[in-house]
């Protein structure tokens, strides 16, 4: 777990400094400690709805990594969002979970989503042909004398 | 359309990156299924082949839209040099799947398709 930046403010911080306190939920995350001693977190919308995102999607790898240790494929196919992972053959699975693995491990640390999402939504899409033997053959074929056909 | 390529017809420096992409198919029928396209949707493949002679790499325009294939088994060999392939997606059901080649700075078309396969089953 990446550590976590805190700054720590009384609950009656909240009506003599609200601005500070609000500036600075912005940028790291803000606890708020009540009079009757329970603590409060205060963040940003977009900080809450990524953390629930790598939650959610770190919950779905764990379905799929727990289904692919037991050999349950069924399991494989209702691991949420990495259902796909049931149409790729097993050394291809194996690198679809490194690469997602190091991703999931990025984005947590503070890095970017988006290259989680990427990955992802590439490895679906490999999939999805992977799983088609003719359109995997016409499009993977080895081509040897292709036309000598320029487009301008 | 498509020209028969002469000799010398390759840039200087295919490394630059203000030179154009040039654009092959791997197979004839990745040619016909090209020219097919291009009858049926002018404007979306003008904008395509637009795309590829310019940047073919670039993901930025629309990320979830053009996706490199993963996985070690996910290329393809032509003229005997192992290269990755992309997936384009121009509208929601079309696919283009090209394999570009950064050293030669050539786009190869592996197949085109304006319909998803899964809609024909």
């Amino acid at each position: 777990m990446p550590e976590l930046r805190t700054m720590t403010y009384q609950v009656s911080d909240l009506a003599r400094h609200y601005r500070e306190v609000v500036d600075n939920a912005k940028h790291e995350d803000t606890l708020i400690r009540d009079k009757d001693g329970e603590t409060l977190v205060m963040l940003s919308l977009d900080r809450a709805q990524r953390d629930r995102s790598i939650a959610g999607i770190a919950s779905d790898f764990t379905r799929l990594l727990r289904a692919v240790a037991m050999s349950d494929e069924i399991g494989v196919v209702n691991s949420g969002r990495f259902s796909f992972a049931s149409l790729l053959p097993a050394d291809m699975r194996s690198e679809m979970v490194d690469e997602t693995y190091a991703a999931l491990q990025v984005a947590q640390s503070g890095g970017s989503m988006v290259s989680l999402h990427d990955v992802i939504e590439d490895w679906i899409a490999t999939a999805e042909v992977w799983a088609d033997t003719g359109l995997r053959e016409e499009i993977f074929e080895d081509a040897d004398n292709p036309p000598a056909d320029v487009l301008i | 359309m498509a020209q028969r390529k002469g000799k010398g017809s390759r840039a200087a420096n295919p490394q630059a990156t203000d030179v154009r992409w040039s654009i092959r198919f791997s197979s004839s029928r990745a040619k016909s299924e090209w020219d097919k396209a291009v009858v049926d949707e002018p404007d979306i493949m003008a904008s395509e082949k637009e795309r590829l002679h310019a940047r073919p790499l670039d993901r930025s325009d629309n990320p979830r839209r053009t996706h490199p294939f993963k996985g070690s088994r996910a290329t393809k060999r032509i003229l005997g040099k192992k290269l990755p392939v992309l997936q384009r997606e121009p509208t929601s059901g079309g696919r283009i799947w090209y394999s570009p080649d950064k050293d030669e700075r050539i786009v190869w078309i592996n197949k085109v398709s304006l319909s998803h396969p899964k809609e024909n089953e």
